[in-house]
């Protein structure tokens, strides 16, 4: 517990020192509502700023990035920040800076980070059949973004004093404490990695599910996008390609039981398209199994 | 005379079968005439019975039973293969052969092996940032009026939907639940 309450401290300076080094959105850190927010303790219980948000996001991306690049097919590139960009429009947080990626990686996966940074892994796209199916899944990972659930994460995992400590440090950042040297940088990878592959709390899990299932409804798609992937990723079991989803995500066969009522009464009615064709002409093998 | 027909049916079912896709019902289940809850009901298939998938659409998935025709099953009642516990590497066949010769190795060297980058905890924790990477993927971004736009050419249309609370269905199937504030997902 108190080494991941450190790596999350040196997150929270990193991600400070990361809005210069990742600063491609054009934001600023809003030190001073941080440096309040460390002189009241209830108020250092509230939500980080959004561009902090935004930033702890960037970092792991970046990270993420560093596992696996993105494909290199621009065309598909395009297509999913198109359906991507889309769907967020249907949610409460359209006017985050949402990116969207395919990841060149046989694994089946995929990932969002704080702030609007979404991926799905080209293994993972090749199992889909339909963009009803990709709406599905960038929709759950939309969810995590709009319901801050990697940040919930990082807070059940570094405790009721991480807030203060990021306040604290950006008192330090101000009065020129300047940058740490490349210790902290390696420790705020790490804080990073810490949460990418401890996953997120179940419940949010389930909560990504049912929102993803409304939002892709909402954009006009079947609704049963999410279930039929879920389905297939069921029948990967035991298949090494879902090792690390499956081990950050409930079982897909408990996320099926727990949609299947929901599903049948609630969204029977709706009336969505799978949208197959362009679909198949820009992932020509997909639905491999 | 009849042995040549059976013949044919096995193995015309067996060429079938190597490309068709298997599924097994987790529980009793309708088999319908047409994708619709209120459509004649044609058998009802028990929990556990494998049946070919032949499409789906909706919430709906075409099946073929071995002891009935074809017809359609709500999709949330089936699970993908034959019901019987599948292995480790069962379903990747060459693919398993790679894992193993390549444990070990850091997938962020290996940038060209024959199977492709695998993203396990093990290549996270060995992962660099990559913030060229992260920068061309910003390269991709679209605005909102173009994703719109490739909305509409596929007849998209927006509909109104709420958020549905965990707890809202109950299993007796009692609608009018839903009447929970959309608000009620509590604040983080
Ligand atoms: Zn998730």
């Amino acid at each position: 517990m108190k080494r991941i309450y450190r790596q999350l401290t040196a997150l929270a300076l990193g991600t400070m020192l990361a809005s210069q080094a990742w600063a491609f959105g054009g934001f600023n850190l809003d030190l001073n509502k941080i440096i309040s927010a460390g002189k009241n303790l209830s108020e250092a219980s509230k939500e980080i700023s959004e561009p902090e948000e935004i930033s702890i996001g960037e970092g792991m991306a970046s990270v993420l990035l560093g596992a696996a690049p993105l494909l290199k097919n621009d065309a598909i590139q395009t297509y999913i920040n198109q359906v991507g960009r889309y769907l967020s429009l249907q949610t409460e947080r359209p006017d985050l800076p949402w990116h969207f990626g395919v990841l060149d990686s046989v694994s089946v996966n995929a990932f969002a980070t704080p702030g609007g940074h979404i991926f799905v892994t080209s293994g993972l796209l090749k199992k889909m059949h339909s963009e009803a199916e990709l709406a599905g899944v960038l929709s759950h990972e939309i969810a995590h973004v709009l319901r801050k659930h990697h940040l919930a994460a990082m807070k059940k995992a570094g405790g009721m004093g991480f807030l203060t400590d990021v306040a604290s440090i950006a008192v330090d950042q101000k009065g020129g404490g300047g940058y740490a040297g490349k210790e902290l940088s390696k420790n705020l990878i790490s804080g990073m990695k810490e949460i990418l592959v401890r996953g997120l709390d179940k419940d949010d899990e389930y909560e990504a599910d049912r929102m993803g299932i409304v939002i892709a409804t909402r954009s006009g798609y079947d609704p049963y996008g999410l279930p039929a992937v879920l389905q297939t990723l069921d029948g990967l079991s035991g298949t090494s390609d879902v090792s690390l989803l499956f081990s950050t995500h409930p079982a897909p066969a408990s996320r099926l039981d727990t949609l299947s009522g929901l599903m049948q009464s609630k969204f029977d009615h709706y009336q969505g398209q799978s949208v197959s064709d362009r679909f198949r002409r820009l992932v020509p093998n997909g639905g491999n199994n | 005379m009849k042995l040549p027909v059976t013949l044919f049916v096995l193995c015309f079912a067996c060429s079938l079968s190597a490309a068709a896709e298997t599924g097994t019902t987790v529980k009793d289940t309708e088999l319908k005439k047409e994708p619709f809850i209120d459509a004649a009901t044609l058998a009802t298939l028990p929990g556990q019975t494998t049946v070919e998938i032949l499409k789906r659409q909706g919430g709906w998935t075409q099946v073929k039973p071995p002891t009935a025709d074809k017809g359609w099953v709500r999709m949330l009642n089936l699970r993908l293969g034959d019901g019987k516990p599948r292995q480790e590497g069962s379903g990747s066949g060459i693919g398993a052969l790679f894992n193993v010769a390549r444990s070990g190795s850091s997938g962020t060297t290996v940038t060209t092996g024959v199977r492709g980058l695998d993203i396990t905890k093990d290549t996270l924790q060995n992962a660099s940032p990559n913030p060229g990477e992260l920068k061309r993927m910003h390269g991709f971004s679209v605005s909102k009026a173009e994703a719109l736009k490739l909305a509409g050419s596929a007849k998209l249309h927006k509909q109104s939907v709420e958020y549905v609370e965990p707890g809202a269905v109950r299993p007796s199937g009692n609608a009018s639940s839903s009447d929970a504030p959309a608000s009620s997902w509590g604040n983080n």
